[in-house]
């Protein structure tokens, strides 16, 4: 335990330090705050569309004008900080030739992957919750709205999805580091999978649904339907996909459903809001599979560090 | 003389006699000649009535008649009294008339109005109508005979001194409501009456009698010499009570003058279906691929049973809602059961329920009244999957502890 402290606290002040951090934070921050800002400039805009009951969360989910919403800039760019935490956390101290010396101190192997890892997420923790805040502030200022209650669970259950979802991309790119000795390589390899989970896999989806389920002008509602379920279904392999519709499920509270073939049910709801207990039922197979691609990553990538090699170079 | 002469002479006599005969009475009337006429002239009559009787003034020449009309009455008939009147509603009296040839002013119609005097002795008396032509050479006469009868005290019985009356005496309404019946008290006397009101009703009515248009209840009541007092009466029945007919009595009286009335009053049958859910809420609770059982209490606040009884649903599709009892044939009122019918509503939603609120609507239609239920469903997602995900997560969970403790410390 304290050879994880050490390492823990290490790893900490090297992320807090480092150029690379201070960097990526001055632009999440400048994106969303700009967001927020100009959302609330334009708040009698969008006030129509916002429901008043849930305005503030509202405010998170709503895009202005061309800029995208906050919970867009969240799944698209935080699996880039992800990454950029992981994908160099391994191979570049053995590339450095600092791993043989740290493993000399009194600290074991465990120690260090998991006082990385935790110190990586930690550090991740820190820099959304600050974001978060600093919106929250910036909404309270400008525009007096103060959150309810539920507001505040909701926004909290989004900040630990969050968590786990930029946890799953900074455990993959330590897997990547660990099986890669060359950083470049591990860092191409990390994003480009998330290229491909953020971008391709919506064509990949579309074209074998359409494959399995050809779509034409005189197709069924039915068809259709079925079209968007294997889409959806090949989608949500994607962790990108997941976290979006967890968040939408979140953030939005009237929202239960994905995909056309829901909507067809749709018509006999009553337009209400959903309590935060069934919005997370109605996501939380989407919530599983995603806490456990991280842990199953986490545990491979622990694996495969714990049986490898170091040598002294 | 043989037959045939015979014939002939007799023939002769008589064209002569016919030619004769039209010569001498075309020489008798002058083109001037008028009647009077009356369809009635022999009539009986009752003291104290008025009479008009039509009479017809034609003239029958070919000369305008201007004819002076006179009266006469009979010695005893002195304080009758008679006038000729024009045919109008309120006629004026008529001395002379003036009766073209042509149609359709050669024939006047006058009324002969008669009033019989109370005090009149009944026998027979003569009234004449002398019409006389402006030269006096034309003079016709109408004779009128009246009898009067002793007036019939039984037929009189002389309508009491107190008196009740209504123009509606049989009210009709649907349980639950009162009853207001308009009644005239009248006071035939000369005296100033101060008269107690009383009614006699069905068990467990009330009654209250006020002034018309007035709130004020009254018991008693001061009517002054011959006149009209107007009342309302207002009739309580109880609040739950079968339909039929209730005979009411209403009386006034003060001293020995006293009357009364009989009103009816009919109550129809109501028919008022009601429910209640069993917490009083309209919205339930359900977990989607479960049943939901929740019951609803039924009964008919009207006075009369309703009839085939039949329960319905509109929901979303794929839903089941079935009822228990499905009908029912009568559903007779509250008052008599004194408890409320027990349904068993059971609602399966399908498995694949999206979360949220759902609105259904239950019909309880009968043949005279129905009711609609309007209930909010709120269907919840099983928990059963969170629990698996939370297995799931443990099982991993587990797993890397169990890596963690195997290849510790190397």
């Amino acid at each position: 335990m304290n050879g994880l402290k050490v390492v823990f606290w290490k790893e900490m002040a090297d992320h807090l330090g480092s150029r690379k951090f201070i960097i990526l934070f001055a632009i999440i921050l400048a994106i969303s705050v700009s967001v927020v800002y100009i959302l609330s400039q334009n708040i009698s805009e969008y006030f129509s569309e916002i429901s008043k009951e849930y305005m503030f969360l509202n405010l998170f989910t709503t895009s202005a004008g061309s800029l995208p919403s906050f919970i867009f800039f969240v799944s698209f760019f935080g699996p880039l900080i992800g990454i950029i935490f992981g994908f160099d956390s391994i191979n570049s101290e053995r590339s450095r030739g600092t791993m043989s010396t740290v493993l000399s101190q009194p600290i074991y192997r465990d120690a260090l992957i998991n006082g990385k890892f935790l110190a990586s997420l930690t550090t991740i923790g820190i820099m959304l919750i600050s974001i978060i805040l600093i919106i929250l502030g910036l909404e309270l200022g400008v525009l007096g709205i103060i959150p309810n209650f539920e507001e505040i669970l909701r926004m909290g259950l989004f900040f630990v999805a969050s968590i786990i979802y930029i946890g799953f991309w900074l455990s993959m790119g330590i897997l990547f580091s660990i099986v890669f000795r060359q950083t470049t390589t591990s860092a191409l390899i990390s994003v480009m999978l998330w290229i491909f989970f953020a971008f391709f896999i919506l064509m990949i989806a579309s074209v074998i649904a359409d494959q399995i389920v050809p779509l034409n002008q005189n197709s069924t509602l039915e068809v259709a339907a079925k079209n968007d379920e294997i889409k959806n279904m090949i989608l949500r392999i994607s962790p990108v996909v997941l976290f979006q519709e967890i968040v939408i499920a979140l953030l939005n509270p009237s929202a239960r459903a994905f995909g056309i073939s829901s909507l067809v049910k749709l018509n006999d709801l009553l337009p209400t809001s959903l309590s935060i207990s069934q919005s997370l039922m109605v996501i939380w197979p989407q919530f599983v599979g995603l806490i456990a691609l991280m842990l199953i990553c986490f545990a491979i990538s622990y694996i495969i560090f714990m049986r490898q090699e170091i040598r002294a170079t | 003389m043989n037959n045939k002469s015979k014939f002939i002479f007799f023939l002769g006599v008589i064209i002569i006699f016919s030619i004769l005969g039209s010569y001498i009475c075309a020489q008798e009337k002058p083109g001037r000649d008028f009647i009077l006429y009356s369809e009635y002239t022999n009539i009986k009559v009752e003291k104290g009535q008025t009479y008009d009787l039509d009479v017809k003034i034609i003239n029958l020449g070919s000369k305008i008649e201007k004819i002076s009309l006179n009266l006469i009455k009979d010695e005893e008939a002195k304080n009758w009294d008679v006038s000729l009147l024009n045919s109008t509603w309120k006629g004026f009296e008529v001395r002379k008339v003036e009766l073209l040839t042509e149609e359709p002013d050669y024939s006047k119609t006058l009324k002969f109005h008669l009033v019989v005097p109370e005090e009149a002795i009944s026998g027979n008396y003569k009234f004449i109508l002398e019409g006389i032509s402006l030269d006096q050479v034309l003079k016709k006469t109408l004779e009128f005979s009246m009898e009067v009868a002793e007036k019939k005290e039984v037929v009189e019985e002389e309508t009491g001194n107190l008196e009740l009356a209504t123009k509606y005496p049989t009210l009709e309404n649907p349980s639950g409501k009162e009853f207001k019946f308009n009644l005239e008290a009248k006071n035939n006397t000369e005296d100033i009456l101060v008269c107690d009101l009383g009614i006699s009703l069905p068990q467990r009515w009330t009654a209250y009698c006020t002034p018309q248009w007035r709130d004020e209840r009254i018991s008693s009541l001061k009517i002054n010499q011959n006149s009209t007092e107007n009342l309302t009466l207002t009739v309580v029945p109880p609040l739950f009570i079968e339909k039929g007919e209730y005979p009411i009595t209403f009386y006034v009286s003060s001293g020995e003058n006293t009357a009364s009335i009989e009103l009816k009053a009919v109550v129809t049958g109501t028919y008022k279906l009601n429910y209640r859910t069993e917490t009083g809420l309209l919205n339930i609770e359900t977990i989607a691929g479960e049943e939901k059982t929740f019951i609803i209490y039924l009964w008919n606040e009207g006075s009369s049973a309703i009839d085939n009884l039949s329960f319905f649903s509109t929901k979303p599709e794929d839903w089941g809602i079935s009822f228990k009892p499905d009908k029912m044939n009568s559903l007779p009122s509250v008052i008599e059961t004194q408890k409320p019918e027990q349904i068993e509503v059971t609602i399966k939603t399908p498995a694949q329920t999206l979360p949220g609120d759902y609105p259904i609507t239950l019909t309880l239609a009968g043949t005279q009244d129905q009711k609609n239920i309007e209930l909010r469903t709120t269907v919840k997602v099983p928990t059963k999957w969170g629990w698996i995900g939370v297995v799931i997560i443990g099982l991993i969970l587990a797993i890397l502890i169990g890596i963690f403790i195997k290849l510790k410390r190397r």
